[in-house]
């Protein structure tokens, strides 16, 4: 076996060796990748293979030195983020090569898709004069080196139905990369909160970075369904306390929609009535001019849920469904505004 | 578990982690510190040892929780992982390597003390099984790489045979664990 790293091989799937040169060999040997695909599998199974609860003091220890070496955050803004960057990895986790060809609203792909949203995350980290992680620049195949001390990727894995992330489109790893980095700053910066930065969308509009985490929030759930939509899944909802966030911004935003729109109307509300989870009951001024403190000239009622789609131009205002009372003309003008506040 | 949720969960877990949520890393704490510390127990032989490997380990997760890629394995995999190195570096400072022999001979495999999930609890079970029925000699030889880093050179000296034969003894024991492992329909991800 001339030329392979014999005698590391095992050091290599355990994760005790991160020699670049042993990487970059088992990743171009199928031999080796053999066998370190064994290795790393049995010592998987090995390391699980006993339990034994630590003394309770151990976990308040830990935590004291955990906090020592990076800070909490303090903050709750980035709940709803953090929720769907988790739900949409978990969903990119199980697309086959296939999946990731398919194609989506807006003629895209999916892989197309999840770079437009890396693009609209990062956007948001560049307005806050963050600069790139030196991961992003890596070429594709430098990529997919285990990081020192990273767990392998082992190509016996893609055995597993959730493994085979070292074959993902480079989409995938750029959408990690970027949501990943603006997670951990903001997790580590709550001062930052109140920092403007530019919303994605159509009308260019800067709005403090926890509302832009919404709407990164909300981006994300939104393409999380146009995903589930092209590999014939069923969409999933935010919990009803992100999805209220989500649909709030959206309401505030409005106002000055309506008049960037020029359908604003000074001094008129519409009431607004989000039902069922995520729901609550708004006055919606129909412009950002001063307001009159009149009643609403309208009533519009529909599920919360539903009218987070129509922000996003997912659902045409006539098929919405939404009940309406009082000045009909009004309440579709706020409406056909509101479906223009998607991210595209 | 399932193995679909528990990836949904390490999924998660990961996002908090980034993201600098505490309650993620008392979560990963309670799931997975058990398997960790009886880990680094087995291998330090020393209580105050285990609990150091498995408080950096827990400690390098919430320091840089971006290394852990849910798509190559389970989180309780990469903690184990973290405190089984953690655990063999403190061995090494302590102890010279003449040791093992005798570390290997008074270790009997030790029954679980807590096990807190049913899937995880039957896998681990099944390993137990499996490593006990592997003939001693494979079994001598995994110990060696895995639970004390050796490779299979060093493994060839520990056990006074030649190298051929401790690579052999080595990978058949490690082929053949997989193997009886996944006749029994396990895979990783539900770890």
């Amino acid at each position: 076996m001339s030329g392979h790293p014999d005698d590391l091989l095992e050091a290599y799937a355990f994760g005790d060796c991160a020699d670049p040169s042993v990487a970059a060999h088992v990743g171009s040997c199928g031999a080796c990748s053999a066998l370190v695909s064994t290795a790393a599998r049995t010592a998987a199974w090995l390391s699980a293979s006993h339990f034994e609860a630590p003394p309770i003091a151990l976990r308040s220890r830990m935590l004291t030195a955990a906090r020592s070496a990076r800070a909490p955050s303090i903050s709750s803004a980035l709940d709803a983020y953090a929720a769907q960057v988790a739900s949409f990895g978990v969903l990119l986790d199980g697309l086959s090569a296939r999946d990731w060809q398919a194609p989506v609203t807006g003629g895209r792909t999916v892989a197309e898709l999840v770079s437009h949203l890396a693009a609209n995350d990062a956007r948001v980290a560049d307005d806050l004069g963050l600069s790139a992680p030196p991961s992003v620049r890596l070429s594709p195949s430098a990529r997919l080196s285990p990081p020192p001390g990273g767990l392998l990727p082992v190509a016996g894995l893609s055995s597993s139905p959730v493994a085979g992330l070292s074959s993902s489109p480079v989409a995938r790893l750029e959408w990690r990369d970027r949501s990943d980095r603006l997670l951990r700053t903001v997790g580590s910066r709550a001062d930052l909160l109140g920092h403007p930065v530019r919303l994605a969308g159509r009308i260019p509009v800067r709005r403090p970075l926890r509302d832009a985490l919404t709407q990164r929030a909300f981006e994300t759930w939104i393409h999380d369904s146009d995903v589930r939509e092209a590999i014939a899944l069923p969409p999933v909802s935010p919990p009803p306390l992100h999805l209220a966030r989500i649909v709030a911004l959206g309401l505030a935003l409005l106002p000055g929609a309506m008049d960037s729109a020029g359908r604003g109307r000074p001094g008129t509300t519409v009431f607004v009535r989000l039902t069922g989870p995520g729901g609550d009951s708004f006055v919606v001024p129909m412009s950002a001019g001063p307001a009159s403190g009149g009643s609403p000239v309208a009533e519009i009622r529909l599920p919360a849920e539903r009218f987070g789609r129509l922000l996003a131009g997912r659902i045409p205002v006539p098929a919405s469904a939404a009940e309406i009372s009082g000045d009909r003309s009004a309440a579709l003008d706020l409406l056909a505004v509101a479906a223009t506040l998607g991210c595209e | 578990m399932s193995e679909v949720r528990s990836h949904a969960d390490d999924v998660r877990l990961r996002a908090m982690l980034v993201a600098a949520d505490e309650a993620a890393l008392t979560e990963a704490y309670d799931r997975h510190a058990p398997s960790a510390y009886a880990l680094a127990a087995r291998i330090t032989g020393d209580p105050c040892c285990a609990e150091d490997a498995v408080q950096e380990a827990f400690v390098e997760l919430w320091r840089h929780p971006e290394r852990f890629d849910p798509g190559a394995g389970s989180l309780r995999t990469w903690l184990c992982m973290l405190a089984r190195r953690r655990a063999i570096d403190l061995v090494r400072r302590q102890s010279a390597q003449r040791t093992h022999l005798t570390r290997l001979a008074g270790q009997a495999p030790t029954e679980p003390t807590v096990e807190d999930d049913v899937l995880g609890a039957a896998q681990a079970k099944a390993v137990r099984e499996c490593v006990r029925d592997l003939p001693q000699l494979y079994r001598d030889a995994i110990a060696l790489a895995y639970y004390y880093g050796l490779s299979y050179r060093q493994v060839a000296v520990e056990l006074g045979v030649p190298e051929g034969t401790a690579k052999s003894r080595l990978r058949g024991g490690l082929r053949l664990l997989a193997e009886r492992m996944e006749a029994q329909g396990y895979s990783l991800t539900g770890q």
